[in-house]
């Protein structure tokens, strides 16, 4: 195919667009391929594919669906969806997918409008709030404080004593082994029993005193990581709200 | 790629290709340069130019060109405006997705 057969496809194949549009189309083409095809116009039509692909590509511009993504393969057109002429992203072929990304967008736009507008109102009436109801926020917070500090007291206890238990079993159980072991020459039956108790009481010593270092191990740095993040989120919201 | 480009991003890589050059750019150069960043075929570009310029964010003027007129494009204030919007949702986005990626919280 010359350009000259190529330019009269695309034209025919645009027969049922505007006029308007369709010497915008066609213009432009021609342009591209001046451009283009300087040294290789063969090769310049080849890439621009056949004017059928065109002047489908054309076409769901118009219809404002050109809602296809693009992907490792190129250009993919969902000819599925029929939208009204306005710049939404391409989300999907699917349809109700494309709805809802759209919906979605213009909510997230209105959402950031009103937050633009409102962002100062807000952070004085918050404030207000706070000053006004400081009688009622401030013994309560503070008893929400102490509930909260009792019980991490109360479970920091726990796991100390806990600990010091096994720790205690531990030496316990190692010291009556000793003494089992010596037992064990001079009243055998004694010794035996001395050193059963032993390592019943140096197994769970262990077993104690592994677990509750091992709690420790895994719930500090999460803990942590969670009470960071919690002083950090009134700050990253105030960052995202006042741009 | 492995990543796929939506129209807004695509809307904001043209706006940011054209805008680069004061007196605007034509339709060959767009999609050269375009396509030195993502993968769309040739024949994408002309509908998204199209919509931007009934969208107000470009405008077109002929100029003449080695004896024949060439179409160019320009962004137009209202573009800038849209491609500035689209800058700054690419920070932010990009940096939650790094963010992500570099894992942080």
């Amino acid at each position: 195919m010359n350009r000259l057969e190529f330019m009269r496809e695309l034209e025919a194949r645009l027969a049922d667009i505007p006029e308007s549009e369709r010497r915008e189309a066609l213009q432009y083409y021609e342009d591209y391929l001046n451009d283009a095809g300087e040294e290789d116009e063969q090769e310049a039509m080849e890439e621009l594919g056949t004017p059928e692909e065109i002047a489908q590509h054309i076409k769901a511009g118009l219809n404002g669906n050109e809602e296809g993504e693009f992907t490792e393969n190129g250009y993919e057109s969902g000819e599925s969806t029929r939208r009204p002429p306005a710049r939404q992203p391409y989300v999907s072929y699917g349809q109700t997918q494309g709805d809802d990304a759209t919906v979605d967008r213009e909510a997230s736009k209105s959402a950031a409008g009103k937050m633009q507008g409102n962002g100062i109102g807000k952070i004085l009436l918050i404030v207000l709030l706070v000053i006004l109801f400081s009688p009622v926020i401030l013994p309560f917070g503070a008893a929400v404080l102490g509930l909260i500090l009792g019980a991490a007291g109360a479970v920091f206890g726990v796991w100390i004593g806990l600990l010091a238990v096994g720790i205690a079993l531990l030496f316990a159980g190692l010291i009556l082994l000793v003494c089992g072991f010596v037992k064990l020459f001079t009243l055998p039956l004694g010794g035996a029993v001395l050193l059963g108790i032993g390592l019943l009481m140096l197994g769970i010593g262990m077993i104690l005193t592994i677990l509750m270092l091992w709690l420790v191990w895994k719930l500090v740095p999460p803990l942590f990581r969670w009470i960071v993040t919690l002083c950090q989120k009134p700050f990253g919201k105030r960052k995202e709200g006042g741009r | 790629m492995v990543f796929n480009t939506g129209a807004a991003l695509l809307d904001a890589i043209v706006l940011a290709v054209v805008s680069r050059e004061m007196e605007g750019t034509y339709g060959y150069k767009i999609t050269q340069e375009v396509r030195q960043v993502i993968e769309v075929s040739e024949s994408t570009l002309y509908p998204v130019l199209r919509r931007l310029q009934k969208d107000e964010c470009l405008e077109v003027y002929d100029r003449e060109c080695a004896g024949r007129n060439r179409r160019y494009y320009k962004v137009t204030e209202r573009g800038r405006r849209q491609l500035s919007l689209y800058e700054s949702e690419w920070r932010k986005y990009s940096a939650k997705i790094t963010g992500i990626f570099e894992g942080g919280y």
